[in-house]
């Protein structure tokens, strides 16, 4: 019992953080009320330094527990600056609009948003809360719990994150698709339970090899059912096609805010969960290829997702529906790397790891993705009545370099990042991709992954074209785009911004890649390793991610 | 000293912006003077360098990926550096005066130290991934200075098509450099071109195709070289430093980079020299007819790096005269591209065939264009002649190497046709008498120029010129043995080496009587002849122009829209906003896949499926559930609906009390009856159905819930088969009594054995109470239907049958908790 707490010490934070907010937002004090981002982001720093206490609970993946909560509270540190106002703002718009759709009456006593901040936090913490929890899952009921606890607040925090009808119509959507996947997926791991005779995800691996090791060799079909069928509903939660429908609907509803939560939170747990149950599996003997039909079955998705994405995101005129379909097409490429596997066995340089690409790439899609969700959440638009709405289209941030170039170049190094452009952050994130895309002999995948990142410079471009090329509008006529009253939100496009570069620096990238090879690495013992070092305090990203020096090892 | 090159010139990219604030009219000397002591430095070494010293320096970035700042200078990498460093220079005094009035002159000049900087660390890098984030560096640096007039819309479509183009290739160069480093198990590439075992590497094809598509797109051969005249668009001064002297040969540079390893190889050679060739021709050919000074210049540089990419594929007398025709015609076009904007700057005529006897307004211009064009042309006593009669030399070796005689002919005819373009640009507007017609340009006449351009114009194409003379007629001065040392570094030979290129460069040696001579003297003479009629050498040749829409611009322009359209296509088929259409595709796909892993996975294996005796009641209670949901189904007012949905659930409740599990059936009968209520409460006021789709829909949609519904329930049959531990209920009715003194075993279960169970369940149970109360509360707060429900949904439905239903939920939504 006390081991599986002490594996737990961060989660155990980010929930009495979560409840103590719950607590603080009830507050008939608005100076109370308003200590809730600092408390949240003070439980998110907490739980980031307790990261490092998580041992080794999963013997498959025994470093994605530590790798996985250190990024997420990192990371989640920038969601929260992202975050922080969503609903206080939102709600002042609101009331700015006059009400439309509620007939503007009787509002000022009921105040169901003001009543709601608390809780949006506390959502944002149980969210991440789940997150975490599923990095470190070792049992299908754990790990089933642990999503579904990431997925539920985030139907919440759709509907509440603006005062908007197309809010509530994003919440409903997203609320009964997100259904489907999860009863999909929990059908599957009933199957698997039924093929292996355990919920462990150690036993799972064991009944799996012993039945591949059979005269015959074949995984158990009721097992293999269970298995493809979870990969397909955890497909919803990385959007991975056909399951992202949801995406653009839901992102462009809700506010940029929950959107850049959205790109990121979700997919990071189905990613650990995928790799968890792929680690069951096993990538073969000689760490090459996973079982038939499963990898087919995400042959044909990563396949699908990359292209898909990309094709739609290709002709949208709505910035917010442009990153929608793009963070498919991430989880597309990074398909490829759980296809891929660990690669061989004795490990290499970090380009034969797909499992520590996918590792780094998660990482380097949640910072940049904030970045540009931040750049879209400081910013609204002033319709020609004085009102001000969402930043919406890609018109919207023409000449924003000229206007405001901080948040115009803070916006290009995402897109450029996102975009894989070297020498920032996505290069090295998409350089391992690759490697281990052709290291696993994945030549034809490689080439899809390869054309889609041509496509991807399409619409990237004309984002950063649009913000660097065009003449600013400020000076010219009625100004149509200003900033927002939020206050930290600027902060996490620069954080972002600057870890996008600080990222791409020696020796920090060096540090970050390392802590993905640590994460994906079945062999060693990163808990111990990592312990003995010191945190960085200077930078969160680069600390959260495993600030261990390079060994001479690798 | 490498690295302090690189952060030199970096240096000044950010200081630019603030020299230009501060000093205006100095700053770009003053950079000049910035780049040109970096070339001077690199010159100091230049000795050594040839005689065959290698420097290398090393500092670490990212080892787990193989990548560190690995930087060598080696014959090639210092011929390129020297042309980036000198030919730099003099381009940025070119642009202080040429650009003096242009807005935003600091950033152009930030902007080029950047591609400068990029560029040098592009050819000094000697680590493949190094190389490679140099090399987008420089694609993206020209984007945005072949953007620089950003308010015109040519020069946007322009750099986004060079940036798509060299920025698609790059990728694939990546894909290629990956693979052939990962199967070498090298990054460094010193170290690569030695790993001959590669070779034998069964990706070493792919990896070929994929590192040549990225040569290849980056020096604009064909077909991917219609980037490169849009990419004219940017200032001469740009034109001048990144599409003819520097950023182009990069493809060239990095072919020549990867040569010791790979030139011997048959697909590397073979398609070295074909498309070499067909760029070489094709190119003079299109370009032999322009007459717009810039435009005939850029079609004649996509011909020279035709050149030297066929060059590359002869082995290693071609790379020498490669080396030779690089310095060659970097010196040249260099040259010209300045006298173009010097033209461009002093008339604002575009079009060389409408000027005419500038020498005497432009007399240090003529004579520079003069001497470039003959270097251009082939003519001995310059450099140029010596980089064409190698050319000519090796493609005659080829040939009796084997390969076709067309070669020959494209050879000579590029370099015809190659001439007439020479004679066009340097001969027409100087030395040859304006033009009478009516939209002729007399200069002199202008007061404003009578004086001739500034220094800082016509000092750099003099320079260039004067060099390129230099090196023709001396050639021992410099030409020689920088050339030379390149053209060991292509051929992996340290200089000196046996085997080492030691060919004479100097007039004397190379105008010797053979059939390269003829052919090279008959093609200048052959070109001029084009020249002198060229009204109906153009006229004669306009039928050519029917091939346009099969050649390398409606080849970009095809990709283009083929992507737009198909990214159309699809977005339209899957992103129609119905949440229907999602579900179908969805829960097909989910079908699909669980069909599919079930027929494979049972292909051969059959296990039985257990079979209990049905009785006359479950069958009949199974057969009520069936019609319930069969009326669910069809029922079209949602009452009915409701209730048929009730009964389903009764009659699985009676099921579950049948086969002994009253307990469980009590809580099902009362869940049932809860949500009956519930849903009854929720959706009372709500329309009725409408009946949206067709027919064929509805099967469609049928035969998907169908599928998946007998996937269900297959997988519910065999998982009963599986019997994984001994059941529970065993131990139950063992220990009823002995543990917990009770001789009811459900009570036992529900109060003892389940107690934490049970405990949860009230909790559930009554929260939820709890929240029934709670809506009741607010729906009597708020008596009758709101009149002003909101309308439609933002988000604009193109199914109409999709539509009512979101507006109508949210609509409904504010009343449960919303923002009412």
């Amino acid at each position: 019992m006390i081991e599986k707490i002490q594996a737990l010490w961060p989660e155990i934070a980010l929930f009495v953080t979560a409840c103590v907010v719950m607590v603080i937002g009830l507050s008939p004090s608005a100076a109370v009320r308003r200590l809730c981002g600092v408390v949240t982001g003070l439980g998110l720093l907490a739980a980031g330094a307790l990261a490092y206490t998580t041992p080794a609970v999963n013997p498959a993946l025994p470093g994605l527990a530590l790798y996985g909560k250190a990024m997420v509270a990192g990371i989640g540190l920038v969601l929260l600056l992202l975050a922080s106002g969503t609903v206080d703002r939102e709600y002042e718009s609101f009331l700015a609009r006059g009400g439309e759709g509620a007939g503007g009456q009787g509002r000022a006593e009921y105040e169901p948003l003001r009543s709601t901040k608390g809780e949006f936090y506390a959502f944002f913490l149980f969210s991440l809360t789940g997150l975490m929890l599923t990095a470190g899952a070792t049992d299908l009921v754990w790990l089933f719990l642990a999503l579904e606890l990431t997925s539920l607040p985030t139907y919440v925090m759709v509907t509440i994150s603006s005062g908007r009808d197309r809010s509530m119509e994003a919440g409903v959507k997203y609320f009964f698709l997100g259904a489907m996947g999860a009863a999909t997926f929990l059908y599957g791991f009933a199957m698997l339970y039924g093929g292996t005779g355990t919920t462990s995800l150690g036993g799972i691996a064991n009944a799996l090899a012993a039945q591949r090791a059979a005269p015959g060799g074949q995984i158990n079909p009721i097992a293999m059912l269970g298995l493809v069928l979870s990969v397909v509903g955890i497909g919803f939660k990385i959007a991975a096609v056909p399951m992202h429908f949801y995406t653009a609907d839901v992102y462009q509803g809700a506010s940029p805010s929950v959107a850049g939560f959205l790109a990121f939170v979700p997919k990071a747990a189905g990613f650990f969960a995928l790799l968890s149950l792929c680690a069951a599996v096993g990538w073969g003997p000689t760490g090459d290829t996973l079982a038939e039909p499963l990898r087919s079955v995400l042959w044909v998705m990563a396949a699908l997702t990359m292209t898909v994405g990309n094709a739609l995101a290709v002709v949208q005129t709505s910035l917010r529906r442009v990153l929608a379909y793009s963070s498919v097409a991430h989880s597309g490429y990074m398909l490829v790397g759980v296809i891929a596997g660990p690669g061989p066995a004795g490990g290499g340089t970090l380009m034969t790891s797909g499992v520590a690409a996918v590792l780094f790439y998660l990482l380097a899609y949640g910072l940049t993705n904030a970045g540009s969700f931040a750049v879209l959440g400081c910013l609204e638009r002033v319709r020609p009545d004085g009102q001000a709405e969402e930043l919406d289209s890609i018109e919207d941030v023409r000449g924003l370099c000229q206007d405001r170039p901080l948040l115009g170049w803070a916006l290009v190094l995402s897109v450029m990042s996102l975009l894989g452009l070297p020498p920032l952050l996505g290069f090295f994130a998409k350089l391992p991709l690759f490697g281990a895309g052709l290291n696993a002999g994945e030549y034809a995948l490689v080439v899809v992954l390869a054309l889609n990142s041509a496509v991807a410079a399409f619409y990237y471009l004309r984002v950063a074209a649009a913000a660097v090329l065009e003449p600013g509008q400020v000076g010219r006529g009625p100004v149509s785009v200003r900033p927002t009253t939020a206050r930290w939100r600027p902060m996490a496009a620069f954080v972002s911004a600057a870890g996008v570069v600080a990222l791409a620096i020696y020796p920090v990238t060096g540090w970050a890649l390392f802590g993905a090879r640590q994460g994906a690495d079945a062999r060693s013992e990163p808990a111990q390793r990592a312990a003995a070092e010191p945190a960085l305090p200077s930078d969160p990203h680069a600390a959260s991610v495993g600030a261990t020096p390079p060994a001479p090892a690798e | 000293m490498l690295i302090a090159s690189i952060a030199a010139i970096s240096l000044f990219a950010l200081a630019a912006p603030l020299a230009h604030g501060a000093w205006r009219r100095g700053a770009g000397p003053l950079l000049a003077l910035g780049v040109g002591s970096v070339f001077a430095r690199l010159a100091w070494v230049a000795p050594d360098v040839t005689a065959g010293a290698v420097t290398l320096e090393r500092f670490a970035w990212a080892p787990q990926l193989g990548l560190e700042v690995a930087l060598r200078l080696d014959g090639l990498a210092l011929l390129m550096s020297l042309l980036i460093t000198g030919v730099g220079a003099v381009v940025l005094l070119f642009a202080s005066a040429s650009l003096r009035d242009h807005p935003a002159l600091g950033r152009f000049y930030a902007t080029l130290l950047a591609f400068m900087a990029s560029m040098l660390g592009l050819v000094l890098a000697d680590n493949a991934l190094l190389a490679f984030v140099f090399w987008e560096l420089t694609s993206i640096t020209s984007y945005l200075l072949i953007g620089l007039d950003h308010h015109r819309a040519e020069a946007r479509k322009a750099a986004t098509q060079a940036l798509l183009t060299t920025g698609a290739g790059g990728l694939a160069l990546l894909a290629g450099l990956v693979t052939l480093c990962e199967a070498a198990g090298t990054y460094q590439l010193s170290e690569l071109v030695t790993r001959a075992e590669v070779l034998d590497h069964p990706a070493l094809t792919p990896a070929i195709a994929l590192i040549l598509a990225g040569c290849f797109t980056k020096s604009a051969q064909f077909p991917f070289w219609a980037w490169l005249p849009g990419a004219m668009e940017a200032p001469t001064a740009v034109s001048a430093y990144l599409h003819s002297s520097t950023m182009v040969k990069a493809g060239v540079y990095l072919i020549a980079r990867l040569s010791p390893l790979l030139s011997g190889v048959a697909l590397w050679d073979s398609s070295l020299v074909v498309v070499g060739a067909a760029t070489a021709l094709g190119a003079a050919f299109v370009g032999s007819r322009q007459t717009y000074f810039k435009r005939v210049l850029a079609y004649s540089t996509v011909s020279s790096l035709g050149t030297m990419v066929m060059l590359l594929g002869l082995g290693a007398g071609g790379a020498t005269a490669a080396a030779v025709f690089l310095l060659a015609h970097a010196l040249y076009k260099g040259a010209l591209f300045l006298v173009a904007g010097v033209v461009d700057h002093a008339t604002h005529v575009k079009d060389s065939e409408r000027l005419g006897a500038l020498w005497r307004s432009l007399p240090i211009t003529a004579t520079a264009a003069a001497l470039a064009g003959l270097s251009m042309a082939g003519v001995p006593g310059l450099l140029g002649f010596a980089g064409k009669e190698l050319w000519v030399k090796e493609s005659l070796h080829a040939l009796q190497g084997g390969w076709t005689p067309w070669l020959i002919g494209a050879v000579a005819g590029a370099g015809a046709l190659n001439a007439a373009m020479a004679a066009q640009v340097a001969l027409r507007p100087f030395w040859l008498a304006a033009p009478s017609s009516a939209g002729a340009h007399a200069p002199a006449k202008d007061p404003a120029h009578a004086h001739g351009p500034a220094w800082p114009l016509w000092i750099g194409p003099a320079l260039m010129a004067l060099a390129g003379l230099i090196g023709g007629v001396s050639p021992g001065l410099f030409a020689a043995p920088v050339a030379l040392a390149a053209a060991d570094a292509i051929a992996g030979l340290s200089p000196g080496a046996p085997g080492a290129a030691d060919v004479p460069l100097d007039v004397g040696h190379l105008v010797k009587p053979g059939p390269a001579l003829y052919l090279s003297l008959g093609a200048v003479a052959a070109g001029l002849a084009v020249f002198a009629l060229r009204r109906a050498y153009r006229a004669a040749t306009r039928p050519a122009s029917a091939l346009d829409p099969l050649g390398p611009q409606s080849a970009y322009a095809a990709a283009y829209s083929g992507v737009l359209g198909t990214a159309q296509a699809i977005t339209r088929v899957t992103q129609n906003g119905s949440l229907h259409f999602y579900l179908r595709v969805t829960l097909g796909f989910v079908s699909v896949v669980g069909w599919g892993t079930l027929w494979r996975a049972w292909a051969g294996a059959s296990e039985p499926i257990p079979r209990t005796p049905v009785g006359p009641i479950e069958a009949a209670l199974v057969a009520g559930t069936a019609v319930s949901v069969a009326a669910m189904v069809l029922l079209r007012t949602r009452l009915a609906v409701i209730a048929a949905l009730g009964a389903a659930g009764y009659c699985v409740a009676s099921l579950f009390a049948v086969y002994g599990a009253p307990d469980l059936a009590m809580t099902q009968f009362a869940v049932e009856t809860l949500s009956v209520v519930l849903l009854v409460l929720v959706l009372y006021h709500l329309p009725r159905f409408p009946v949206f789709r067709l027919t064929a829909a509805r099967v469609v949609d049928a035969a998907i819930a169908l599928s998946v519904g007998a996937l269900m329930s297959g997988l519910v049959l065999l998982a009963a088969g599986v019997q994984l531990a001994e059941p529970v209920s065993a131990y139950f009715s063992q220990n009823a009594s002995a543990l917990a003194n009770g001789r009811n075993v459900v009570n036992v279960i529900i109060v003892d054995f389940r107690a934490l169970d049970t405990l949860g369940e009230i909790t559930v149970l009554a929260i939820a109470a709890l929240g029934v109360l709670a809506l009741l509360d607010v729906r009597a707060e708020r008596p009758g239907p709101r009149a002003s429900a909101p309308g439609q949904p933002a988000d604009a439905h193109p199914n109409p049958a999709h539509a009512p239903a979101d507006g109508a939920l949210a609509g409904r939504a504010p009343t449960i908790g919303g923002p009412a």
